[in-house]
Protein backbone atom coordinates (compact mmCIF):
# COMPACT_ATOMS: atom_id res chain seq x y z
CA UNK A 1 0.00 0.00 0.00
CA UNK A 2 1.12 3.48 -1.41
CA UNK A 3 1.86 6.36 1.36
CA UNK A 4 -1.37 8.35 -0.46
CA UNK A 5 -3.39 5.16 -0.31
CA UNK A 6 -2.67 4.39 3.33
CA UNK A 7 -3.08 7.95 4.34
CA UNK A 8 -7.14 7.91 2.66
CA UNK A 9 -7.49 4.35 4.69
CA UNK A 10 -5.97 5.86 7.61
CA UNK A 11 -8.44 9.40 7.29
CA UNK A 12 -11.22 7.05 7.17
CA UNK A 13 -10.68 5.45 10.68
CA UNK A 14 -9.81 6.19 13.86
CA UNK A 15 -5.79 6.13 13.05
CA UNK A 16 -6.23 8.97 11.07
CA UNK A 17 -2.55 10.55 11.58
CA UNK A 18 -4.09 13.73 11.94
CA UNK A 19 -6.92 13.24 14.61
CA UNK A 20 -5.12 10.32 16.30
CA UNK A 21 -3.28 12.49 18.73
CA UNK A 22 -5.56 15.30 19.05
CA UNK A 23 -7.83 12.18 19.94
CA UNK A 24 -5.29 11.27 22.33
CA UNK A 25 -4.78 15.00 23.83
CA UNK A 26 -8.37 15.56 24.85
CA UNK A 27 -8.77 11.60 26.26
CA UNK A 28 -5.24 12.54 28.68
CA UNK A 29 -7.55 16.17 29.90
CA UNK A 30 -10.49 13.79 30.23
CA UNK A 31 -8.22 11.10 32.16
CA UNK A 32 -5.88 13.70 34.21
CA UNK A 33 -8.26 16.78 34.50
CA UNK A 34 -5.96 19.85 34.95
CA UNK A 35 -6.58 22.95 36.59
CA UNK A 36 -9.56 23.27 39.18
CA UNK A 37 -12.51 25.39 39.30
CA UNK A 38 -13.82 26.69 36.25
CA UNK A 39 -10.48 26.35 34.42
CA UNK A 40 -10.96 23.00 35.07
CA UNK A 41 -14.47 23.06 33.76
CA UNK A 42 -13.57 24.65 30.70
CA UNK A 43 -10.40 21.75 29.96
CA UNK A 44 -13.26 19.24 30.73
CA UNK A 45 -15.80 20.49 28.42
CA UNK A 46 -13.87 21.22 25.83
CA UNK A 47 -12.36 17.77 25.79
CA UNK A 48 -15.83 16.40 25.80
CA UNK A 49 -17.21 18.44 23.21
CA UNK A 50 -13.79 17.91 20.84
CA UNK A 51 -13.98 14.30 21.03
CA UNK A 52 -18.03 13.39 20.62
CA UNK A 53 -18.74 16.39 17.65
CA UNK A 54 -18.56 15.35 14.63
CA UNK A 55 -16.17 17.37 13.25
CA UNK A 56 -14.82 19.91 16.28
CA UNK A 57 -11.87 17.48 16.45
CA UNK A 58 -10.35 19.24 13.25
CA UNK A 59 -11.51 23.26 14.36
CA UNK A 60 -8.62 25.09 14.87
CA UNK A 61 -11.24 27.19 17.50
CA UNK A 62 -11.39 24.32 20.12
CA UNK A 63 -7.72 24.17 20.22
CA UNK A 64 -7.11 27.73 19.93
CA UNK A 65 -9.62 28.09 23.44
CA UNK A 66 -7.83 25.25 24.96
CA UNK A 67 -4.65 27.22 24.66
CA UNK A 68 -5.77 30.25 26.31
CA UNK A 69 -6.91 27.89 29.00
CA UNK A 70 -3.72 26.58 29.39
CA UNK A 71 -1.97 29.83 28.86
CA UNK A 72 -4.77 31.62 31.68
CA UNK A 73 -3.87 28.32 33.77
CA UNK A 74 0.13 28.95 33.49
CA UNK A 75 -0.07 33.09 33.85
CA UNK A 76 -2.71 33.03 36.82
CA UNK A 77 -0.57 31.00 39.00
CA UNK A 78 2.67 31.75 37.81
CA UNK A 79 5.60 30.61 39.00
CA UNK A 80 3.56 27.22 40.51
CA UNK A 81 2.57 25.16 37.71
CA UNK A 82 4.42 21.83 36.80
CA UNK A 83 6.02 21.87 33.45
CA UNK A 84 2.98 19.60 32.26
CA UNK A 85 1.33 23.13 32.25
CA UNK A 86 3.85 24.66 30.44
CA UNK A 87 4.07 21.38 27.75
CA UNK A 88 0.02 21.38 27.28
CA UNK A 89 -0.42 25.24 26.08
CA UNK A 90 2.95 24.78 23.77
CA UNK A 91 1.27 21.62 22.27
CA UNK A 92 -2.64 22.83 21.76
CA UNK A 93 -0.63 26.07 20.38
CA UNK A 94 1.46 23.80 17.87
CA UNK A 95 -1.85 21.86 16.75
CA UNK A 96 -4.13 25.47 17.17
CA UNK A 97 -1.98 26.57 14.18
CA UNK A 98 -1.33 23.12 12.27
CA UNK A 99 -4.95 23.18 11.69
CA UNK A 100 -5.60 26.57 10.24
CA UNK A 101 -2.53 25.04 7.18
CA UNK A 102 -2.97 23.74 4.63
CA UNK A 103 -1.04 20.38 5.52
CA UNK A 104 -1.62 19.92 9.05
CA UNK A 105 -0.18 16.60 9.37
CA UNK A 106 3.33 17.81 7.81
CA UNK A 107 3.20 20.79 10.72
CA UNK A 108 2.05 18.90 13.50
CA UNK A 109 4.89 15.66 12.74
CA UNK A 110 7.43 18.48 12.88
CA UNK A 111 5.92 20.53 16.45
CA UNK A 112 5.45 17.03 17.63
CA UNK A 113 9.24 16.12 16.88
CA UNK A 114 10.84 19.55 17.79
CA UNK A 115 8.79 19.85 20.97
CA UNK A 116 9.62 16.53 22.23
CA UNK A 117 13.50 16.52 20.75
CA UNK A 118 13.34 20.64 23.33
CA UNK A 119 12.04 19.00 26.02
CA UNK A 120 14.24 16.27 26.62
CA UNK A 121 16.77 18.33 25.84
CA UNK A 122 16.29 21.08 28.58
CA UNK A 123 15.34 17.83 31.07
CA UNK A 124 18.73 16.46 30.20
CA UNK A 125 20.39 20.04 30.59
CA UNK A 126 19.35 19.98 34.00
CA UNK A 127 19.92 16.71 35.45
CA UNK A 128 23.65 16.56 33.94
CA UNK A 129 24.90 19.84 34.32
CA UNK A 130 23.21 22.22 35.84
CA UNK A 131 21.62 20.50 39.13
CA UNK A 132 24.08 19.79 41.56
CA UNK A 133 22.81 16.27 43.13
CA UNK A 134 21.20 14.34 40.24
CA UNK A 135 25.00 12.55 39.10
CA UNK A 136 25.96 12.29 42.46
CA UNK A 137 23.09 9.80 43.07
CA UNK A 138 21.94 11.90 46.09
CA UNK A 139 18.41 13.02 44.45
CA UNK A 140 17.25 9.33 43.52
CA UNK A 141 18.18 7.82 47.04
CA UNK A 142 16.82 10.90 48.27
CA UNK A 143 13.09 10.94 45.96
CA UNK A 144 12.73 7.25 46.76
CA UNK A 145 12.86 7.39 50.17
CA UNK A 146 10.92 11.06 51.19
CA UNK A 147 8.25 10.78 48.03
CA UNK A 148 5.64 8.17 48.83
CA UNK A 149 4.80 7.48 45.36
CA UNK A 150 8.20 5.80 44.69
CA UNK A 151 7.74 3.46 47.95
CA UNK A 152 6.51 0.27 46.00
CA UNK A 153 9.64 0.55 43.51
CA UNK A 154 11.83 1.87 47.21
CA UNK A 155 10.61 -1.71 48.85
CA UNK A 156 10.51 -3.59 45.81
CA UNK A 157 14.13 -2.77 44.05
CA UNK A 158 15.12 -1.31 46.94
CA UNK A 159 15.03 -4.12 49.35
CA UNK A 160 13.34 -1.12 52.29
CA UNK A 161 10.49 -2.20 54.51
CA UNK A 162 7.95 0.01 55.57
CA UNK A 163 9.84 0.26 59.05
CA UNK A 164 12.85 1.13 57.51
CA UNK A 165 11.35 3.86 55.12
CA UNK A 166 9.55 5.49 58.22
CA UNK A 167 13.07 5.54 60.23
CA UNK A 168 15.11 7.19 56.60
CA UNK A 169 12.14 9.74 56.70
CA UNK A 170 12.32 10.77 60.13
CA UNK A 171 16.16 11.20 59.74
CA UNK A 172 15.92 12.72 56.29
CA UNK A 173 13.04 15.12 58.03
CA UNK A 174 15.80 15.70 61.08
CA UNK A 175 13.80 14.43 63.78
CA UNK A 176 16.06 11.08 64.04
CA UNK A 177 18.54 13.47 66.47
CA UNK A 178 22.08 15.11 65.80
CA UNK A 179 24.50 12.06 66.20
CA UNK A 180 22.45 9.53 64.19
CA UNK A 181 23.74 8.04 60.65
CA UNK A 182 21.25 7.06 57.48
CA UNK A 183 22.70 3.35 56.82
CA UNK A 184 21.20 2.34 53.57
CA UNK A 185 21.40 -1.13 51.92
CA UNK A 186 23.63 -1.91 49.20
CA UNK A 187 20.83 -3.29 46.89
CA UNK A 188 19.37 -0.01 47.74
CA UNK A 189 21.86 2.11 46.87
CA UNK A 190 22.13 0.04 43.11
CA UNK A 191 18.60 -0.06 42.40
CA UNK A 192 18.74 3.92 42.73
CA UNK A 193 22.26 4.67 40.77
CA UNK A 194 20.52 2.26 38.30
CA UNK A 195 18.12 4.40 38.13
CA UNK A 196 20.35 7.52 37.71
CA UNK A 197 21.71 6.25 34.88
CA UNK A 198 18.93 4.97 32.82
CA UNK A 199 17.85 8.67 33.24
CA UNK A 200 21.00 10.36 32.57
CA UNK A 201 21.56 7.98 29.31
CA UNK A 202 18.20 7.81 27.96
CA UNK A 203 16.83 11.51 28.35
CA UNK A 204 19.68 12.82 26.20
CA UNK A 205 19.15 9.45 23.93
CA UNK A 206 15.69 10.76 23.45
CA UNK A 207 17.10 14.25 22.76
CA UNK A 208 19.48 13.76 20.27
CA UNK A 209 17.06 11.07 18.26
CA UNK A 210 13.89 13.89 18.15
CA UNK A 211 16.21 17.06 17.01
CA UNK A 212 18.94 15.59 14.75
CA UNK A 213 17.43 15.76 11.14
CA UNK A 214 17.59 11.79 10.95
CA UNK A 215 15.35 11.45 8.03
CA UNK A 216 17.85 13.37 5.93
CA UNK A 217 21.35 11.93 7.21
CA UNK A 218 20.06 8.70 8.02
CA UNK A 219 16.40 7.44 6.72
CA UNK A 220 16.95 4.32 8.61
CA UNK A 221 17.58 5.64 11.56
CA UNK A 222 14.32 7.12 12.14
CA UNK A 223 12.91 4.59 13.82
CA UNK A 224 15.27 4.87 16.64
CA UNK A 225 13.06 7.95 17.57
CA UNK A 226 9.47 6.17 18.32
CA UNK A 227 11.66 3.17 19.76
CA UNK A 228 13.40 6.04 22.28
CA UNK A 229 10.46 7.38 23.78
CA UNK A 230 8.17 4.32 23.75
CA UNK A 231 10.95 2.76 26.04
CA UNK A 232 11.12 5.84 27.55
CA UNK A 233 7.68 6.26 28.54
CA UNK A 234 7.40 2.03 29.42
CA UNK A 235 10.15 2.38 31.67
CA UNK A 236 10.62 5.57 33.31
CA UNK A 237 6.65 6.16 34.49
CA UNK A 238 6.54 2.51 35.35
CA UNK A 239 8.24 4.21 38.41
CA UNK A 240 7.78 8.10 38.21
CA UNK A 241 3.79 8.53 38.52
CA UNK A 242 3.15 11.43 36.35
CA UNK A 243 0.74 10.00 33.77
CA UNK A 244 -0.84 13.28 31.86
CA UNK A 245 2.72 14.56 31.01
CA UNK A 246 3.84 11.09 29.74
CA UNK A 247 -0.04 10.90 27.28
CA UNK A 248 1.07 14.78 26.39
CA UNK A 249 4.40 13.11 25.30
CA UNK A 250 2.89 9.96 23.76
CA UNK A 251 0.35 12.49 21.46
CA UNK A 252 3.33 14.67 20.37
CA UNK A 253 4.90 11.16 19.54
CA UNK A 254 2.46 9.94 17.41
CA UNK A 255 2.08 13.04 15.90
CA UNK A 256 5.12 12.95 13.86
CA UNK A 257 4.55 8.91 12.58
CA UNK A 258 3.94 8.84 8.73
CA UNK A 259 0.21 8.39 7.95
CA UNK A 260 1.76 4.60 6.71
CA UNK A 261 3.05 3.71 9.46
CA UNK A 262 0.16 2.15 11.53
CA UNK A 263 1.79 -0.05 13.72
CA UNK A 264 3.94 2.25 14.71
CA UNK A 265 0.66 4.00 15.89
CA UNK A 266 -0.66 0.93 17.80
CA UNK A 267 2.57 1.04 19.35
CA UNK A 268 1.71 4.41 20.75
CA UNK A 269 -1.61 3.61 21.88
CA UNK A 270 -0.21 0.34 23.32
CA UNK A 271 2.05 2.23 25.44
CA UNK A 272 -0.65 4.85 26.34
CA UNK A 273 -2.94 2.13 27.49
CA UNK A 274 0.30 0.67 29.79
CA UNK A 275 0.85 3.99 31.69
CA UNK A 276 -3.05 4.30 32.27
CA UNK A 277 -2.92 0.70 33.96
CA UNK A 278 0.74 1.58 36.01
CA UNK A 279 -1.56 4.85 36.98
CA UNK A 280 -4.42 2.48 37.85
CA UNK A 281 -2.79 -0.41 39.06
CA UNK A 282 -0.18 -0.57 42.08
CA UNK A 283 1.71 -3.00 40.19
CA UNK A 284 4.51 -3.32 42.82
CA UNK A 285 2.46 -4.71 45.18
CA UNK A 286 1.84 -7.64 43.37
CA UNK A 287 5.13 -8.53 44.20
CA UNK A 288 5.49 -7.32 47.94
CA UNK A 289 4.06 -9.39 50.75
CA UNK A 290 0.85 -8.53 51.88
CA UNK A 291 0.61 -6.59 55.68
CA UNK A 292 -0.30 -9.00 58.20
CA UNK A 293 -4.22 -9.54 59.25
CA UNK B 1 1.32 26.77 3.57
CA UNK B 2 3.57 28.93 2.31
CA UNK B 3 1.46 31.84 4.26
CA UNK B 4 1.85 30.22 7.41
CA UNK B 5 5.43 29.07 6.88
CA UNK B 6 6.98 31.99 9.51
CA UNK B 7 4.05 30.50 12.54
CA UNK B 8 5.85 26.57 11.96
CA UNK B 9 8.32 27.08 14.68
CA UNK B 10 5.67 29.60 16.88
CA UNK B 11 5.37 26.64 19.43
CA UNK B 12 8.78 24.79 19.46
CA UNK B 13 10.50 28.94 19.72
CA UNK B 14 7.94 29.80 23.21
CA UNK B 15 9.57 26.75 24.65
CA UNK B 16 12.81 27.88 24.33
CA UNK B 17 12.76 31.08 25.29
CA UNK B 18 10.16 30.75 28.56
CA UNK B 19 12.74 27.78 29.67
CA UNK B 20 16.45 29.66 28.93
CA UNK B 21 14.15 32.16 30.93
CA UNK B 22 13.69 29.45 33.76
CA UNK B 23 17.53 28.43 33.65
CA UNK B 24 18.58 32.20 34.15
CA UNK B 25 15.56 32.75 37.35
CA UNK B 26 16.60 29.63 38.79
CA UNK B 27 20.67 30.30 38.33
CA UNK B 28 20.62 34.37 38.91
CA UNK B 29 17.08 34.84 41.55
CA UNK B 30 17.12 31.33 43.37
CA UNK B 31 13.85 29.94 41.23
CA UNK B 32 13.52 26.66 42.16
CA UNK B 33 14.64 24.13 39.01
CA UNK B 34 11.58 22.30 39.92
CA UNK B 35 8.96 25.27 38.55
CA UNK B 36 9.46 27.47 35.50
CA UNK B 37 8.39 25.29 32.72
CA UNK B 38 12.79 24.21 32.16
CA UNK B 39 11.95 20.72 32.91
CA UNK B 40 14.06 20.60 35.94
CA UNK B 41 11.87 18.56 37.27
CA UNK B 42 12.91 14.95 39.12
CA UNK B 43 16.57 16.89 38.60
CA UNK B 44 16.98 17.90 41.86
CA UNK B 45 16.66 17.60 45.51
CA UNK B 46 15.59 21.65 46.17
CA UNK B 47 11.95 21.55 46.04
CA UNK B 48 9.68 23.59 47.54
CA UNK B 49 9.25 21.62 49.58
CA UNK B 50 13.62 21.79 51.03
CA UNK B 51 12.34 25.46 51.55
CA UNK B 52 10.62 26.79 54.06
CA UNK B 53 9.45 30.62 55.82
CA UNK B 54 9.68 31.53 59.78
CA UNK B 55 8.22 34.31 60.81
CA UNK B 56 8.61 36.77 63.72
CA UNK B 57 6.15 39.73 64.69
CA UNK B 58 7.63 42.01 66.98
CA UNK B 59 5.99 44.41 69.66
CA UNK B 60 7.56 46.70 72.22
CA UNK B 61 9.23 44.02 74.55
CA UNK B 62 8.42 40.91 72.94
CA UNK B 63 8.72 39.04 69.61
CA UNK B 64 6.52 36.13 68.59
CA UNK B 65 7.16 33.16 66.25
CA UNK B 66 4.32 32.88 64.08
CA UNK B 67 2.82 30.06 61.23
CA UNK B 68 1.83 31.86 58.40
CA UNK B 69 -1.55 32.74 58.50
CA UNK B 70 -4.06 30.27 56.42
CA UNK B 71 -5.29 33.09 54.25
CA UNK B 72 -0.80 33.91 53.43
CA UNK B 73 -0.21 30.27 52.19
CA UNK B 74 -0.61 30.43 48.64
CA UNK B 75 1.31 33.80 48.63
CA UNK B 76 4.22 32.32 50.93
CA UNK B 77 4.31 29.10 48.48
CA UNK B 78 4.79 31.44 45.63
CA UNK B 79 7.62 33.22 47.19
CA UNK B 80 9.38 30.15 48.64
CA UNK B 81 9.81 29.07 45.22
CA UNK B 82 11.09 32.50 43.81
CA UNK B 83 11.84 34.63 47.16
CA UNK B 84 13.62 37.62 45.56
CA UNK B 85 14.32 40.34 47.75
CA UNK B 86 11.35 42.29 46.53
CA UNK B 87 8.77 39.50 46.69
CA UNK B 88 10.03 38.88 50.32
CA UNK B 89 9.54 42.47 51.46
CA UNK B 90 6.17 42.88 49.73
CA UNK B 91 5.34 39.56 51.55
CA UNK B 92 6.98 40.91 54.91
CA UNK B 93 5.00 44.19 54.65
CA UNK B 94 1.40 42.76 53.94
CA UNK B 95 1.66 40.90 57.38
CA UNK B 96 2.80 43.61 59.09
CA UNK B 97 -0.20 45.48 58.18
CA UNK B 98 -2.17 42.59 58.65
CA UNK B 99 -0.86 41.64 61.80
CA UNK B 100 -1.42 45.36 62.93
CA UNK B 101 -4.68 45.67 62.25
CA UNK B 102 -5.10 42.46 64.54
CA UNK B 103 -2.56 44.04 67.39
CA UNK B 104 -2.34 48.04 66.70
CA UNK B 105 1.40 47.77 68.92
CA UNK B 106 2.50 45.51 66.03
CA UNK B 107 6.36 47.60 65.26
CA UNK B 108 8.04 44.97 62.64
CA UNK B 109 7.78 41.65 60.74
CA UNK B 110 10.93 39.69 60.44
CA UNK B 111 10.64 37.20 58.04
CA UNK B 112 13.37 34.56 57.24
CA UNK B 113 13.73 31.71 54.09
CA UNK B 114 15.58 28.61 55.12
CA UNK B 115 16.72 26.18 52.58
CA UNK B 116 17.21 22.26 53.67
CA UNK B 117 20.32 21.08 51.97
CA UNK B 118 21.90 18.09 52.06
CA UNK B 119 25.05 16.58 52.81
CA UNK B 120 26.75 14.53 49.70
CA UNK B 121 26.74 11.24 50.46
CA UNK B 122 25.32 10.98 53.45
CA UNK B 123 22.04 12.72 53.04
CA UNK B 124 21.88 14.49 56.36
CA UNK B 125 20.03 17.30 56.50
CA UNK B 126 21.87 21.18 56.61
CA UNK B 127 19.62 23.70 57.49
CA UNK B 128 20.96 27.27 56.46
CA UNK B 129 19.16 30.93 56.22
CA UNK B 130 19.00 32.07 52.28
CA UNK B 131 17.51 35.06 52.76
CA UNK B 132 16.16 37.64 55.82
CA UNK B 133 14.39 40.38 55.36
CA UNK B 134 11.81 42.80 57.73
CA UNK B 135 8.91 45.39 57.55
CA UNK B 136 8.81 47.93 60.25
CA UNK B 137 5.64 49.98 60.48
CA UNK B 138 7.04 53.19 58.95
CA UNK B 139 7.74 51.03 55.65
CA UNK B 140 3.63 50.51 55.29
CA UNK B 141 3.49 54.49 54.92
CA UNK B 142 -0.20 56.38 55.57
Amino acid sequence: MGVDAANRADRAGWLDPVELPLRMTLAALLLRPVGSGPLRAGFLTLAVLGLVVPGLLRRSTLWALLTALAAFRVIEDWPLPDNHAYLLGYWCLAITLALRTGEPQAMLALNGRLLIGLVFAFAALWKLVLSPDFWSGDFMRFTWIVDERFEGVARLFGGMDPAMLDNARAFLAGAAGGDSVLTLSGRFLRATWLSTLWTALIEPMVALAFLLPLARVRPAWVGVRDASLLVFCATVYAVAPVPGFAWLLLAMGAAQVPGDRRRMHFGYLLVYGLILAYQEIQWTSWFLPRAPG
Amino acid sequence: MRRWRPLRLVAPALLVLVASLQIVLATLADLSPWLGGGFGMFATIDSRSERHLVLYVDSPGLTRQIRVPEDFEDWATRVRVLPTRSRLRAFAKALLARERARIPGVTRVRLELWRNRRAPGTLAPIESLAREVHAEAHDLGG
